[in-house]
């Protein structure tokens, strides 16, 4: 472990991500993954290991993303000023770092993730039944490592496999906190990660067809939030609880705790946090049924989008690029019957993804699907077409919830079963569904 | 507090059947409201009719008939008013082997759904929510006959669904024991 204190900033690093490509942290992880997407090396980057490399806890990254710097700014890592063997005191620097810095990156331990459960998401399991004992930075700094790495594998793979190991690390993070001692200071962190960690495992419930435990879980993170006065994990309980409301058919509640999460967020700096909490906002009031409503709360939504990153925007904002934005207010419009309209912006969605977040990806395109399917003047050659690609992602993304969406985007096609392009799309789909065992679990 | 009487303000969402395994709590609640004759009566003839008897029912639908499966729901004022949901299927699985010589060659044959819930909460009913709940299954499902049991004395049940152009179609029992329930038939106008 690297003491964070002797960690030395990166500052030449920080200062061509800012001068020269004006990118915030989180738009250059993204440029990083559209990188390394053309070079043939997809790479899971996010806003918080680019602030490890500018931060100094990192010397030097990984030979991948070695590579896919130089080719992005033209220059050796010495000159973007990271610690290399030819640096000024090599035997210093490798006494300070006993092992190499990269294998504590929080995206790189993505082979061993799928084997099992809690020793991969890296929260050290003692014995059974044994007692926890003093419990410091260590395991604060693990379980928020937990929570990154669970973010990450959701986004390139989706859940089936991960739930279970998110709350075998839950279930070890509990433990600390009710047998470990612990200062008052270490009590504040850990229960804030903690706090995140039950709102990743929620999510992964929901995503996995869960949505009683969802609701148990995001209830657990925002007593957690209100216990250790944390404000940012307070916002994001409350984001999720108002996308689970909107899920159970329960829009009022959806837009309460939306509007809940505004309330607390608004002091916190970050623009594009409150633009996605406007934003579910206004899936609360388009399941309502309300167009002005929802339209003020789009509005709002991109108004804040365009004031542009922040610092303070928080690591699991991540997901929330101009593609997911474009994305949720077509989901908004298809609610409002505007479903011409929600089939361009859920195309733009797939667009602007640009081949990272293949599971959202996957869902705006079934997404284009149905909206072709049941617009006024249907459109069902194009929707057969979006619905063929939806299939094509399914070997690689392995989420019961883009299962799900498959049986929707079968569900909305149906009414033009005589469309021959249509009726060849659902043999496929019945080939493939039945070769998977229907998909639920 | 006036009763509210615009049918503007309630909204006709279709679901598919990814979507339903959520909705599962709040249409079950929706039930209750819609069948106080079962559920605030205790001791009342239910029939096997129960609200944990409503979810499994409807899980094990969207599990057995993921193809085609198709939720409705009404909301009104931030609240889900009334539910329905259906599934194409084959006559034989529909209507069993005793009725089936009983119905129509055509009704046979041709696409067939099954509608298994149409439910408005009391204080909406009468406003012509559980007709256009109907219609959207119609629509998303776009069969070219529908059936559906009702109890006989649900007498305004049995009214709607004969404005709607259901036919009585024969007695259907479920199981040996099962209460007897009215089979219900429609053919669909060619839009």
């Amino acid at each position: 472990m690297v003491d964070r204190r002797n960690a030395t900033p990166n500052t030449v690093f920080r200062r061509v991500r800012e001068r020269e490509f004006q990118m915030s942290r989180m738009e250059f992880a993204a440029a990083v993954r559209r990188a390394g997407q053309e070079l043939g090396e997809p790479v899971g980057c996010g806003a918080r290991l680019v602030a490890a490399w500018e931060d100094g806890e990192v010397d030097c990254p990984r030979s991948v993303y070695r590579r896919i710097l130089t080719r992005m700014t033209g220059r050796s890592m010495e000159q973007l000023g990271f610690r290399t063997t030819v640096g000024p005191s090599p035997a210093a620097a490798a006494a300070a770092v006993p092992s190499p810095r990269e294998e504590s990156d929080p995206v790189e331990r993505r082979g061993f993730l799928r084997d099992g459960a809690g020793v991969v998401l890296g929260l050290p399991i003692s014995g059974e039944g044994k007692i926890p004992g003093k419990v410091g930075a260590g395991e604060v700094r693990a379980v928020n490592k937990a929570v990154a790495k669970l973010y990450e594998e959701d986004h390139e793979h989706g859940s089936a496999a991960l739930r279970q190991a998110a709350s075998q690390a839950l279930h070890r993070a509990y433990q600390w906190l009710q047998s470990g001692s612990y200062t008052s200071g270490t009590e504040k962190r850990l229960r804030t990660a903690v706090g995140s960690l039950s709102i990743a495992a929620g999510w992964l419930s929901f995503d996995s067809g869960r949505p009683g435990d969802a609701h148990s879980l995001y209830g657990e993170a925002l007593a957690a939030a209100r216990i250790a006065g944390d404000a940012e994990l307070e916002a994001h309980a409350f984001g999720c609880l108002s996308l689970l409301a909107k899920a159970q058919g329960r829009p009022r509640e959806a837009v309460a705790s939306a509007q809940g999460a505004q309330t607390v967020a608004r002091g916190l700096g970050s623009h594009r946090l409150l633009s996605l909490m406007h934003m579910r906002e206004a899936r609360g009031w388009a399941l309502i049924g309300d167009a002005g409503a929802t339209d003020r709360a789009i509005v709002r939504a991109h108004h804040l989008y365009a004031k542009g990153p922040a610092d303070a925007d928080p690591p699991w904002l991540d997901f929330y690029a101009p593609g997911e934005l474009a994305g949720l207010e077509a989901l908004a419009r298809a609610d409002l019957g505007q479903h011409e309209r929600a089939a361009a912006g859920a195309e733009q969605a797939v667009l602007l993804h640009g081949g990272a977040f293949a599971r959202n990806s996957a869902l705006y395109t079934a997404d284009v699907a149905i909206q072709h399917a049941v617009r006024d003047r249907p459109e069902p050659e194009a929707a057969a077409d979006a619905a063929g690609k939806v299939l094509a992602f399914l070997p690689e993304v392995r989420s019961d919830r883009l299962l799900q969406s498959l049986h929707d985007v079968a569900g909305a096609l149906q009414r033009h079963s005589r469309v021959p392009a249509v009726a060849d799309w659902i043999e496929e789909y019945r080939t493939i569904t039945t070769a998977i065992g229907g998909g639920r679990a | 507090m006036t009763t509210p009487s615009t049918r503007t303000d309630v909204v006709i969402r279709t679901y598919g059947p990814g979507q339903v395994p959520p909705l599962v709590d709040t249409v079950a609640d929706l039930w209750a409201d819609a069948h106080p004759e079962i559920v605030d009566t205790p001791g009342a003839a239910s029939d096997g009719l129960s609200v944990p008897a409503l979810r499994r029912q409807v899980l094990s639908h969207v599990s057995n008939h993921q193809e085609g499966f198709t939720l409705v729901a009404a909301y009104a004022h931030g609240s889900m008013v009334g539910f329905g949901y259906a599934f194409p299927c084959s006559a034989d699985y529909w209507f069993g082997s005793d009725l089936v010589p009983q119905v129509p060659e055509r009704a046979r044959t041709g696409r067939l759904m099954g509608l298994c819930e149409l439910a408005v909460a009391p204080p909406w009913q009468g406003q012509g929510i559980g007709t256009r709940l109907h219609a959207a299954l119609l629509t998303a499902i776009a069969p070219e006959w529908s059936s559906l049991l009702v109890r006989p004395d649900n007498s305004a049940g049995r009214a709607l669904y004969d404005r709607l152009g259901y036919r009585y179609a024969g007695p259907y029992r479920n199981g040996p024991d099962g209460p007897v329930f009215d089979l219900l038939l429609m053919q669909v106008e060619a839009a």
